[in-house]
């Protein structure tokens, strides 16, 4: 399956699978960073194609989007100074200054351990649902030491899926939180426990609509009731 | 005469300046960075576009989305998954798909392909500063095996599935699928993509 599954870059790279592998191919890309990588190099050749079709569009399509772009708003961009510098410099008195607004209950925790997928239908149904949004975006962040997290937003369903790869091994000491950073500051999510077999963990967030970025931090076993140590990944949520 | 190459997509020393560069700007809201990156690009995505659509009024459509989902999204460029010319034709090529998929959903594409071959060779607009890159990306599509290269570029100029292009060469969905990817891997080597 996985073998199989590794074949399909090529033509996911040119747009030529059909939704469901489209889907499946996406999802399988959270949890195979040499599958990411490759795709990145395979994105780039395809993208070069285009190379050989070059042909100048009419002045009124400038004019046209010129006018569009003077009316119409972007993006929110990534939230750095909440989300990163403070945590980087002084985070643990900035942190506990922080009020908190809202907790919201974790309702869908889970983990799903990639080889175990199909016992797991439930859960599986409701990532795929994240998956297959329509809506859905997906970031990857690739952690300096190492593995990477990946992670899909539908707006709509106002849930993410966050898939760690290959995340450094911790000792028993030691715990993987996630964090929500929201308007008043971090709340915690979860401690996640990790797969120790395949340093795979899938994680189904809801109630994302409030929440700027999803954080990840090394906490005592157990957890922190505030993060005690800087992020080793934020994504934002835009 | 220094030229900016305006039609230039490439990086390179001499540039006025990177696309990654504009493309931050954008971010930032800066439409003249919008306008710079609008005239370097264009010509790569409307072709693309004209050629997978066909119709050059909707492969106008095709661009007046993708540049409005870049004036938009700007901010979700990251530059650790490609270059900002890979960025933008990916999303490209994402939306010129989707809309010959949707618009030939009910109708008979064989009928619409055009089996004249390859890629629209003629109506290329010969800019000084593509020239390169088109012949480099000519000669080494002619490096990959037939199969190879009718998968591929049946896949990213027709707007294909492999299980369409499989059905078009009467050949297996797993070898297509394969030759999809090691054309690919092939071309990138000849190219020298390395982003």
């Amino acid at each position: 399956m996985t073998a199989d599954l590794h074949t399909l870059g090529g033509a996911y790279a040119l747009d030529a699978l059909t939704p469901d592998e489209h889907e499946l191919f996406k999802q399988h890309l959270a949890t195979c960073a040499s599958c990411r990588a490759e795709l990145v190099e395979l994105q780039a050749t395809a993208a070069r194609l285009s190379d050989v079709t070059w042909s100048a569009p009419p002045a009124s399509l400038k004019r046209r989007l010129m006018d569009a772009v003077s009316r119409s708003s972007q993006e929110r961009p990534v939230n750095v100074t909440l989300a990163r510098g403070p945590w980087q410099r002084r985070a643990p008195m900035l942190l506990a200054a922080a009020a908190v607004l809202v907790v919201i209950a974790s309702l869908g925790a889970f983990l799903v351990e990639r080889h175990r997928i199909s016992d797991l239908e439930t859960q599986q149904s409701a990532l795929a649902e994240v998956l297959t949004a329509d809506d859905k975006t997906m970031l990857v962040r690739r952690l300096d030491d190492g593995g990477s997290v990946t992670m899909f937003v539908s707006a709509s369903l106002d849930q993410a899926v966050m898939a760690m790869d290959e995340l450094p091994p911790l000792d028993d000491k030691h715990s993987y939180q996630i964090w929500r950073i929201q308007r008043g500051g971090p709340v915690s999510e979860v401690v996640i426990s990790r797969d120790q077999s395949t340093g795979a963990v899938t994680r189904l967030v809801d109630d994302v609509g409030d929440t700027e970025a999803l954080a990840i931090t090394v906490e005592p076993a157990g957890g922190s009731p505030q993060p005690t140590t800087e992020p080793i990944v934020t994504i934002a949520i835009t | 005469m220094l030229d900016p190459a305006p039609l230039r997509g490439l990086g390179g020393r001499g540039e006025p300046e990177r696309l990654e560069s504009l493309l931050n700007r954008v971010a930032r809201g800066d439409e003249e960075a919008f306008s710079k990156l609008y005239d370097r690009i264009s010509a790569a995505v409307f072709g693309m576009a004209r050629r997978v659509v066909r119709d050059p009024a909707r492969a106008e459509e095709v661009a007046q989305e993708v540049f409005l989902q870049v004036w938009q999204g700007a901010t979700r460029f990251d530059a650790e998954r490609g270059s900002a010319k890979t960025w933008i034709l990916t999303l490209a090529h994402r939306r010129a798909v989707d809309a010959v998929r949707r618009d030939q959903a009910s109708t008979d594409r064989e009928q619409r392909y055009d089996w004249s071959g390859g890629p629209d060779y003629d109506s290329v607009q010969e800019e000084v500063g593509t020239r390169l890159e088109h012949e480099q990306v000519r000669r080494c599509l002619q490096n990959l095996t037939d199969l190879q290269r009718e998968a591929i570029t049946l896949a990213y100029f027709g707007g294909y599935t492999y299980v369409e292009v499989s059905s078009l060469l009467e050949a297996n969905t797993a070898t297509v699928k394969t030759r999809m990817r090691d054309g690919l891997i092939r071309l990138r080597d000849c190219l020298g993509v390395i982003r």
